[in-house]
């Protein structure tokens, strides 16, 4: 993976290193000898120092200037990854957008990115601009010079693009603020509970319920595109998977086939298949629907329960949970179908495993010596990584970026709810989605184009 | 007789319980119509005198409409044989009814897994009755998987009686 | 007959959940039905016109191969061909005559679309916008030069009014302590701060290079530098396995005596050896501001080599990138951005300590920023 330095150079960096060397020959300082080589392996691993200025009303934005800088914030720090420097230690004040910037005073508050921005409004319009500083280089971070104007009613939506947009150009990764996430919301008692389908903005704001409680609805998923959903509805009476248009909120049963239920369904990376569960006379096993042309294909043929698949980003793999050696564990096999090969190792069982949309981790459920647990492992199986640990962890959703898993944690006992949780893979920042009620199941969007 | 107090209980806990409508779990029949031919909507039948050995208060409580599983297993106990005999002879007896078998699991589980696990128990019950002679199409199953514990209590004693299969009867259907 | 009174308990029991599941279902209909359409369809609002999404996604996906080392040589080559008023001083975002492509039309009709429907319209440019913004156009070197009077190493930090500035502590530990309650958990924060990477990993099979020992020996030479290895020759040295790497710092930890050479050359300006406990004091002011907390996965994953110049004082007075095992630009420009934040931040908070006498030794050092030691499993 990792061999000789100059061999997996990316062209750019290979580039850079081909002027650096250049230069290197001609600067006198530095002749033909290497200079003395010193390692440096050991650093420190915390929330970087960041300063946000409150956003600058540039006319007419009222609010919404405070309240896009608070929710910018709220973000990057939300990742844990980040700690903005409280705005009353700030020393020199941003008042004008497009003033130079005082390097000097945000480095004196050790400010390592600064990030500035201004908001105005006419009408329903709304204009966001931002850049983001790089305090020590003493430069704006390429690429984190940016505009957005919409209405103000997406005025959220703006404040996640930005935080997006700076996120990815300090880590180097794709960001996930400017998501959905479907869930269900849960009320009434443990054993009566009713539960209806709902999204929310990846941080909990905007909720909008997509079904009444009348049925049982569970584990909801977003097509790739974010305009549908599949969920297993108990409407018709029988569990059924029911693919819903999120802008109509149009619904239909996939599946009409008596004495059968279908469960656990998910979609291919390009949208147009959807993989599931279905029960007939005591057996599960996964099937795949074509959309169009509806035909159905039986992908595993085996006794035992074959549920909840997962694709590859790639679309070549199906990641899937199996009891057939008297316990869940997870298996991983290729799209057209077959045996599958067993990935998980450990001890316990493992199930609803779902592959990173990176494509180099698989998420899934432990459950061992009565806890449960959310963690990550490689697709082959190796490196597996509990991430967290509780009564009842289970159902792990990707943020689109690959970085973050939300999932469900229910508490014990007569009184046990469920709740929405967030975790990034390195096992830091745990943290409650803050959710109207209790809530399960939740489910990520790809990022909102 | 305290298995039949017991049952009692069961039934007012459940409140439902005499609903027959295989999605009698869900919040109400108006959006689960459908289903198999006249089990949809709300229909109620009367439980009648547990005394009355056509009734469907004889076969709850009698009988015994439900049998009990181990952890994982769908494998039926030999108690669990002997109450489902006693429920397809009840059955060929009365055949005026349908049956739907609901699956369920506890909550020491995936939600997706114990969907399958509970499908797999109705399957067990299923397939046993019918080895007794009731009519395979008088039969359904469903499983609710870890969704409607009975108990509610996060310890062994309520999920033993959570790993059930329990066979609920609608007048008129079937056949 | 005990039996009688209780069963009609039981079925007026029914009754009355049946009745109320009626009303209930009905009411619920009445009040659910329709509301949450409409509040989903208000969900979607347009910010961007498509082709401005893909701006942002190109400049989002373009790994910015990093500041590069500052091609001092070249005069500023005025860059961006675009329109922009780099100079003016109020040049303000609105020369950005964006495309503005998607009239008004849409933020209507995004009202009947959800999700999907990108209705975005924008303008902003990212490069005109950059390019807008009043560059405080000072080079790096510059303004660290002047504006840092950090004096050399000798002067001694201590004496400074530092600024006040986060401590670099222990790190995250509490913050994942809280987390995990398991065993593996445990054993991940305790593997924090340091220790060896347990990722197996797959030895490459680099065919033109020496065995081994030799490369150890190699890279060694190169830091120790006890004599005259070709390590002129980047790619030659670079091998950083880890378990070179940690033998690497074990063997300078270990020996305190050992100098650390000449340039290794024979024809260069050479000064006296840096000793053991130089280097590892250098290492050490460096290592404490070498954040890697905001890094991406694959950026903890990446070494790289970062070739710093000095000016007499002890100030960084160019830093650029050499070598990179990322396995994506990104990565690398990350690690890049990181390791150049270290030695600028070490230089600026009370100093690098590098002994003025030796600054011939000095001037210009290859550091070798490997996190593979650090990073959690």
């Amino acid at each position: 993976m990792r061999s000789v330095f100059r061999a997996i150079l990316p062209v750019g960096v290979t580039l850079a290193l081909a002027v650096g060397l250049a230069l290197s020959t001609v600067a006198p300082v530095l002749a033909q000898n290497a200079p003395p080589r010193i390692v440096i392996g050991s650093g420190v691993i915390e929330p970087m120092p960041i300063a946000i200025a409150g956003f600058i009303d540039e006319g007419g934005a009222g609010d919404y200037a405070r309240e896009i800088s608070r929710v910018v914030q709220s973000d990057l720090e939300g990742t844990g990854l980040f700690r903005a420097i409280p705005e009353d230690a700030h020393i020199s004040r941003v008042t004008s957008f497009d003033s130079t910037v005082a390097y000097e005073d945000w480095k004196a508050i050790n400010a390592q990115v600064l990030v500035t921005g201004a908001v105005s409004v006419s009408g329903d319009r709304i204009t966001v601009k931002f850049r983001a500083h790089d305090v020590f280089n003493g430069t704006t971070l390429e690429g984190a010079a940016l505009q957005f104007a919409g209405t103000t009613q997406g005025w959220r939506r703006m404040a996640h693009k930005v935080a997006d947009v700076v996120y990815s150009k300090i880590t180097g990764e794709g960001g996930y603020f400017d998501s959905r996430v479907v869930f269900v919301s849960e009320s009434g008692p443990k054993n009566e509970r009713l539960k209806r389908l709902a999204v929310m903005d990846y941080d909990g704001a905007n909720v909008q319920y997509l079904t009444d409680s009348a049925s049982i609805v569970l584990a909801p998923r977003f097509s790739p595109t974010g305009d549908r959903i599949l969920y297993t509805s108990y409407e018709s009476g029988f569990p059924r998977i029911t693919l819903m248009d999120v802008g109509s909120l149009d619904r239909r049963s996939l599946d009409e086939q008596p004495g059968t239920m279908t469960f656990a369904p998910r979609f291919s990376p390009d949208g147009g298949t959807v993989v599931f569960s279905l029960a007939r006379g005591g057996n599960t096993d996964i099937y795949a629907l074509n959309l169009s042309s509806g035909g159905l294909s039986q992908l595993t043929n085996a006794p035992s329960i074959e549920t909840a698949p997962s694709f590859s980003p790639d679309g070549s793999q199906i990641v899937f949970e199996s009891d057939r050696t008297g316990t869940p564990q997870i298996y991983v096999m290729p799209a057209s179908g077959g045996e599958g090969q067993r990935i998980s190792g450990g001890q316990g069982r493992y199930g609803t495993p779902v592959w990173s949309p990176r494509g180099d981790l698989i998420a899934f459920t432990k459950q061992n010596a009565g806890r449960f647990h959310i963690g990550v492992m490689r697709t082959d199986g190796s490196e597996e990584r509990l991430l967290t640990a509780s009564f009842l962890d289970e159902g792990p959703t990707w943020a689109p970026n690959g970085r973050v898993l939300m999932f469900t944690r229910e508490t014990s006992g007569a009184g046990g709810q469920a709740s929405l949780w967030s975790v990034d893979i390195t096992g830091r920042n745990l943290k409650q989605i803050p959710t109207e009620g209790p809530a399960s199941d939740p489910a990520w969007s790809p990022l909102l184009p | 007789m305290s298995f039949a107090v017991k049952s009692l209980l069961l039934v007012a806990t459940l409140g439902l319980a005499a609903c027959n409508n295989p999605d009698r779990y869900g919040a109400g029949g108006a959006g689960g119509a459908g289903g198999i031919g006249g089990a949809g909507g709300i229909d109620t039948t009367g439980l009648g005198d547990p005394n009355n050995p056509a009734s469907i208060a004889y076969f709850n409580q009698r009988v015994g409409d439900r049998v009990l599983f181990a952890v994982d297993q769908s494998t039926l106990t030999p108690e669990g044989r002997q109450v489902l005999a006693g429920q397809a002879q009840w059955l060929m007896t009365n055949a005026g009814y349908a049956a739907i078998i609901e699956g369920h699991a506890d909550e020491q589980g995936t939600r997706e897994y114990n969907l399958a696990l509970g499908e797999r128990r109705a399957a067990a019950v299923q397939n046993f009755l019918i080895s007794q002679g009731v009519t395979a199409s008088r039969l359904r199953t469903i499983s609710y998987g870890k969704e409607r514990p009975l108990e509610v209590c996060s310890e062994e004693a309520c999920y033993a009686k959570n790993r059930r299969a329990v066979t609920v009867l609608a007048a008129g259907a079937g056949v | 007959m005990r039996v009688q009174p209780r069963v009609q308990t039981g079925t007026l029991v029914s009754g009355l959940g049946h009745a109320g599941l009626i009303l209930w279902v009905i009411l619920g209909d009445w009040l659910f039905a329709s509301a949450p359409a409409d509040q989903v369809i208000v969900t979607q609002v347009s910010m961007m016109t498509s082709a401005e999404f893909d701006a942002l996604q190109a400049a989002a996906s373009t790994p910015t191969p990093s500041p590069e080392p500052a091609p001092k040589p070249q005069p500023r080559p005025e860059p961006k061909p675009e329109p922009a008023p780099a100079p003016a001083p109020e040049p303000v975002v609105e020369p950005t005559p964006a495309p503005e492509p998607v009239p008004e039309d849409l933020p209507t009709a995004a009202e009947e679309q959800l999700l999907p429907s990108p209705s975005q319209e924008e303008q902003a440019v990212p490069d005109a916008a950059e390019i807008v913004a009043p560059v405080p156009t000072d080079v790096p070197e510059d303004a660290q030069t002047s504006d840092t009077p950090t004096p050399a190493v000798s002067d001694q930090p201590t004496a400074e009014p530092v600024v006040p500035q986060e401590p670099t502590e222990a790190t995250v530990a509490e913050a994942t302590g809280t987390v995990l309650e398991t065993e593996a958990n445990r054993d991940q924060t305790e593997a924090l701060g340091m220790t060896a990477s347990i990722r197996p990993r797959a030895k490459p099979e680099r065919p033109p290079e020496p065995a081994p020992e030799d490369v150890a020996a190699e890279v060694a030479a190169a830091v120790d530098a006890p004599q005259d290895q070709p390590a002129d020759e980047p790619a030659a040295a670079a091998p950083t396995e880890d378990a070179v790497a940690d033998a690497l710092a074990e063997a300078l930890a270990e020996d305190t005596s050992d100098p650390t050479s000449d340039t290794g050359g024979s024809d260069l300006p050479q000064g006296p050896p840096l000793t053991a406990g130089e280097v590892g004091d250098v290492r050490s002011a460096i290592g404490n501001k070498w954040n890697l907390g905001s890094a991406s996965t694959d950026a903890l994953r990446t070494t790289i080599v970062v070739r710093v110049s000095f000016s007499p004082e002890g100030q960084p007075t160019d830093i650029e990138l050499l070598e990179s095992d990322g396995p994506t630009e990104a990565a690398t420009s990350t690690a890049f951005s990181a390791a150049r934040r270290a030695v600028l931040r070490a230089s600026q908070d009370g100093g690098i300590p590098l002994p003025a006498d030796k600054y011939d030794t000095w001037r210009v050092l290859d550091l070798v920023f490997d996190p593979n030691g650090m990073r959690l499993r």
